[in-house]
């Protein structure tokens, strides 16, 4: 939400007999922002602050009202001649106008500061965002709501409050695992083992049976015999489809572009990925094939889709646990079933992801998300590789599998790994602002970040900053949707 | 004096001004993008390297005699699904209406191909002309003929992309990655192409020239823009 002066219409203020003072500024649509209260003197500084930029009278029909007169004049006026950044005077005004104000009065003015920081350009930005970040707000852990005019809804938490006891533990035994399951097979703990699976992540051991569960290849009250039916039937689906592929002839190839294209496009791929990891190393490995086979056999399985980089980066450690082609493609279609509208050409779920993270952010540190803003990185872009590959290019492979089944247990959310983003930010959120890193130094930054990453103290801050969130009375809608956890586990 | 064609860090020794310029690296997927970027900027090469997911970001400096030439590298994914996302590089594709605001003129760009990959060498022609349509007027562009040491493998003749690369006024070269074979070189003949002064040789103010940094004075890197702002 931006407010550009141009558009600024009047300021409504609070009667003199009032406890504290607050402003409302309305814009020449008529859309009523939400009410800046300054519980603690503020008020004024900031109206003589706006008035280096738009002339403001009191209302003849209403001494509460300010009136905006001739802004753009006004405006123009004082970007070309006040130069106001440079100058120390209105830096101590917006200095001292931050200090005094509760958060919610500060997100909402930094949106005016933004803007006035558009409009004059990057000259200063650094100094203001470095005496902004000096700011200790002194106030009770909640959060702040500005809904004095009904309809308007203008919610930032003004601090997540004490950090929440989190723990983590070892990963899921063989044993533990076992006493999960009822004497036909069917596993009837499933509360108990997405716990396990969030809270440790699985024994190696166990992977190649968990995950089956985690991606949607078995269903929980499958028994014994369910099972060994389901991975017949799907073995034979498996090999039918990678048929069709085996059975082009090389003159039908000939006349084939796209699937010339394809082939050569996961041939390259698969040649290179996880190389380096035992599973995959030197020449002619059969796993190399086998990735090859699943890959091709998926992008006819989802013609539409394709194949699309990436995803060998997703195939390569379900390949490794799963050991076998049929399993680890039915686990993939498992998985893409979840995340494969990330894959989509027009980039519409990813930017959608992005977008969310963004209000995360957003929502927890108005602060950081102003310095992203006036830093082009907004767009978040730089997540971008995260939220693909699900962190697999920026852990190591072990840890790549345990993260992923924190995320597959989808036990506090299905958004967790927003939340795994949010703390990966917020670590990094020091180094971006102290060397005022912009969008390639993050980019940069970031992508260096790769195999550097603590996992456990990642996953323990995403928990806890996922409660914080959670337990803010009020937030955005969207905000909300994000912390709701699922009833049951989802396809 | 600072030895030629070698990437240097500068040190403002005897030298009056930095000159910033953007540099792309686009091409088909596998051609050696990242692994020339790798062996210009860390004088690396690793024989799996990872598919690019997104963009990397990398900055290198070259040493001329009177100035030093420092790349702003943007390394992209060969697969346009997972490069597109930056609205920067999108102009050059199918999203022509999204704001290339990042990347409004970039200065130079170096189209790769295999050599031992002949659509490869298809798909690079296809970015020049893409390049040639789409970019700013005075942008240099390079080709790169890299596998140059897989000789025995060869699909695409060296005179022919020679011609080629004449006919279009391209700066060519065929490289290797893995044996370091042209690698310097083809970044220091475009810092040689590339117009220096302020005024960015004759061209858009925002598009055509360097930025020049005042050595003497603190590394300024805020925000993205780059000589586009």
């Amino acid at each position: 939400m931006h407010i550009r002066l141009s558009s600024l219409h009047s300021i409504k203020t609070s009667d003199s007999n009032m406890g504290w003072k607050y402003l409302i500024f309305v814009l020449q649509d008529g859309a009523v922002l939400p009410a800046l209260h300054f519980h603690k003197g503020g008020s004024k500084e900031v109206l003589q602050f706006l008035e280096r930029f738009v002339w403001l009278s009191i209302s003849p029909s209403n001494p509460n009202c300010l009136q905006v007169i001739d802004n753009r004049n006004a405006l123009h006026h004082s970007l070309t001649q006040l130069q106001i950044f440079n100058e120390a005077p209105s830096m101590s005004v917006c200095t001292r106008f931050l200090k005094d104000a509760y958060v919610e009065t500060m997100v909402g003015f930094s949106r005016v500061t933004k803007l006035m920081w558009d409009a004059f350009g990057s000259a200063n930005i650094n100094e203001i965002a470095n005496n902004e970040k000096k700011i200790e707000i002194d106030c009770t852990p909640g959060i702040a709501v500005s809904s004095y005019e009904p309809g308007f809804e203008f919610v930032t938490c003004n601090k997540l409050g004490d950090d929440p006891a989190v723990s983590r533990l070892e990963p899921l035994t063989d044993v533990e695992f076992t006493s999960f399951f009822d004497s036909r097979g069917c596993l009837v703990e499933i509360d108990k083992f997405l716990e396990r699976a969030f809270r440790g992540g699985l024994g190696h051991g166990i992977r190649q049976e968990a995950w089956k569960y985690l991606l949607n290849y078995y269903s929980f009250d499958f028994n014994n015999e369910m099972k060994l039916d389901r991975k017949h039937q799907k073995t034979g689906e498996y090999h039918s489809i990678k048929q069709q592929w085996q059975l082009i002839t090389p003159t039908q190839e000939k006349n084939f572009k796209e699937f010339r294209l394809r082939k050569s496009t996961v041939e390259k791929d698969v040649l290179r990925t996880d190389r380096t990891h035992e599973f995959y190393k030197g020449e002619d490995n059969p796993n190399v094939k086998k990735l090859y086979n699943i890959l091709l056999t998926y992008s006819f399985y989802n013609f539409d889709l394709g194949y699309v980089q990436g995803m060998s980066d997703l195939v390569s450690p379900i390949l490794f646990v799963m050991e076998n082609e049929a399993d680890t493609f039915w686990c993939f279609v498992g998985l893409m079933e979840r995340i494969g509208s990330n894959f989509d050409i027009d980039q519409k779920e990813i930017q959608k992801q992005l977008s969310l993270l963004y209000g995360l952010i957003r929502f927890v540190d108005p602060e950081f998300c102003n310095y992203l803003d006036t830093h082009d990185s907004n767009n978040l872009y730089f997540c971008f590789r995260w939220l693909l590959v699900l962190f697999k290019r920026e852990f190591t492979f072990q840890e790549t599998m345990l993260l992923w089944e924190v995320l597959w247990s989808q036990r506090l959310s299905q958004h967790f790994l927003l939340f795994i983003c949010l703390a990966i930010i917020m670590n990094q959120k020091q180094v971006i602002v102290s060397n005022n890193y912009g969008f390639n130094e993050i980019i940069k930054h970031v992508n260096e970040l790769a195999l550097k990453l603590n996992l456990e103290d990642i996953l323990k801050k995403a928990e806890t900053m996922f409660i914080q969130v959670k337990r803010c009375k009020t937030m955005p809608s969207n905000i909300k949707e994000l912390t709701e956890t699922p009833n049951s586990f989802g396809p | 004096m600072a030895s030629r064609g070698q990437p240097q860090r500068p040190n403002g020794s005897g030298q009056s001004k930095i000159c910033q310029f953007k540099l792309v690296l686009l091409g088909e997927s596998a051609v050696g993008k990242s692994s020339l970027v790798l062996r210009f900027v860390k004088g690396q090469f690793q024989e799996y390297q990872e598919s690019t997911i997104g963009a990397a970001f990398l900055t290198q400096t070259v040493c001329l005699d009177d100035v030093t030439v420092k790349f702003e590298i943007w390394d992209t994914a060969g697969q346009e699904n997972i490069f597109l996302i930056l609205p920067s590089f999108c102009r050059y594709l199918r999203y022509h209406s999204l704001a290339p605001m990042y990347y409004r003129g970039a200065q130079t760009a170096i189209v790769v191909y295999d050599i031992s990959n002949a659509e490869s060498f298809q798909r690079a022609k296809a970015w020049v002309k893409e390049l040639q349509r789409q970019a700013s007027p005075n942008i240099v562009i390079a080709l790169a003929g890299n596998k140059a040491d897989l000789a025995n493998k060869r699909m695409v003749d060296a005179d022919e992309a020679q011609v080629y690369a004449e006919e279009n006024g391209l700066l060519f070269m065929e490289t290797s990655a893995k044996t370091a074979m042209n690698v310097n070189e083809i970044f220091l003949a475009i810092a040689k192409k590339l117009p220096k002064s302020e005024q960015g040789g004759g061209g858009a103010a925002t598009q055509g020239g360097a930025r020049v940094v005042d050595i003497n004075k603190p590394a300024n890197n805020s925000g993205g823009g780059g000589c586009c702002k």
